[in-house]
């Protein structure tokens, strides 16, 4: 089933997923950050494993990345990327400090960095698990400052075992002046595509 | 005196963050672990008056941190704070023994009324 091609309806079905998961993840980056951030409706996208460098673009930009895998009744694999002028800015959110503040890339701020992508992956999978009843819980993070080739490549070396398919989720986030874009991709395991399809179909018939 | 709070998380920020909101509000955090293995081990030596722990840590999760301590100590206050608030975790959290359940992000509020109501002020 895995290495079928999507239909567009399952292809609507993980957009709506990820559009779930993207509310519930906007929530709890807003609670972290302590303050209202206006939040662009996300842009989901469900993309073949081999284009994701090329979708991604620019793969010579630095960029900050939080690599978390996922277990459980979803095995995957999830990258959260910031582009590097960004992360900065996000850290001055999360730190409390003024705009501009942060120009170290210090252990309290590579912690706070990789607690974001902790908190934005799980409520991801708090979503997913809610709205169609598979329970997955993420491993410990890891974070990267590189090119974005080089990250991907790292990832690439498991290519393997992931499904086809990857959700691929940007999000813009505005707090006054100030703009952070982000860009999620969660890649399921060969037989996890499968299985959230058929949880997408169950829910669908239930309602 | 104050009560003592040991601190268990992977992430330093997030120690950070759950210390400031207690010593704000008069706890005295006895000890940080940034691990599983090493939130037991300071348990054992600071022997505090609650344990609040993540559930994904290295070396030992949050649920075996929480079932050791407890297999020890049966009296020991335990706090989950964690990222995961699926409903099926947070079950095994509490039948585990956990005292209750806090999902990250959380407002400063909810820490403070939970650790006050486990443990008193």
């Amino acid at each position: 089933m895995t290495q079928e091609k999507l239909t567009d309806f399952q292809r609507d079905a993980l957009k709506e997923l990820g559009n779930i998961g993207a509310g519930s993840a906007a929530t709890a980056l807003s609670q972290l950050i302590g303050r209202d951030v206006g939040l662009d409706v996300p842009r989901v996208a469900i993309i073949p494993v081999e284009k994701i460098a090329e979708k991604l673009g620019a793969q010579k930009k630095i960029v900050a990345a939080v690599y978390l895998r996922v277990f459980g009744e979803i095995k995957a694999r999830t990258l959260l990327i910031f582009p590097q002028e960004k992360v900065m800015l996000l850290l001055d959110l999360l730190m409390k400090r003024e705009l501009g503040q942060t120009r170290e890339f210090g252990e309290t701020e590579q912690s706070a960095l990789k607690e974001v992508g902790n908190i934005i992956i799980s409520s991801y999978l708090n979503a997913i698990a809610k709205f169609i009843g598979l329970n997955s819980v993420p491993s410990v993070p890891a974070l990267a400052v590189d090119m974005l080739d080089a990250i991907f490549e790292t990832v690439s070396t498991e290519m393997a075992e992931m499904g086809p398919e990857a959700m691929l989720i940007e999000n813009e986030m505005t707090e006054e002046v100030t703009k952070v874009t982000s860009t999620l991709l969660i890649i399921p395991d060969k037989d996890a595509m499968g299985r959230i399809l058929k949880a997408l179909n169950d829910t669908m018939k239930g309602a | 005196m104050a009560k003592r709070v040991l601190i268990a998380d992977d992430a330093s920020f997030m120690r950070l963050m759950l210390k400031n909101i207690l010593e704000g509000a008069g706890y005295e955090v006895v000890g940080e672990a940034g691990n599983g293995k090493e939130a037991i081990q300071k348990y054992r030596e600071l022997k505090p008056d609650m344990l609040i722990s993540d559930m994904v840590m290295p070396e030992m999760g949050g649920i075996d941190v929480l079932k050791e301590v407890l297999a020890e100590f049966p009296d020991a206050n335990v706090l989950i704070c964690s990222a995961i608030g699926q409903q099926a975790l947070v079950i095994e959290a509490i039948q585990a023994g956990a005292k209750d359940y806090i999902v990250k992000p959380f407002e400063q509020s909810n820490v403070l009324e939970t650790v006050a109501k486990i443990i008193g002020k």
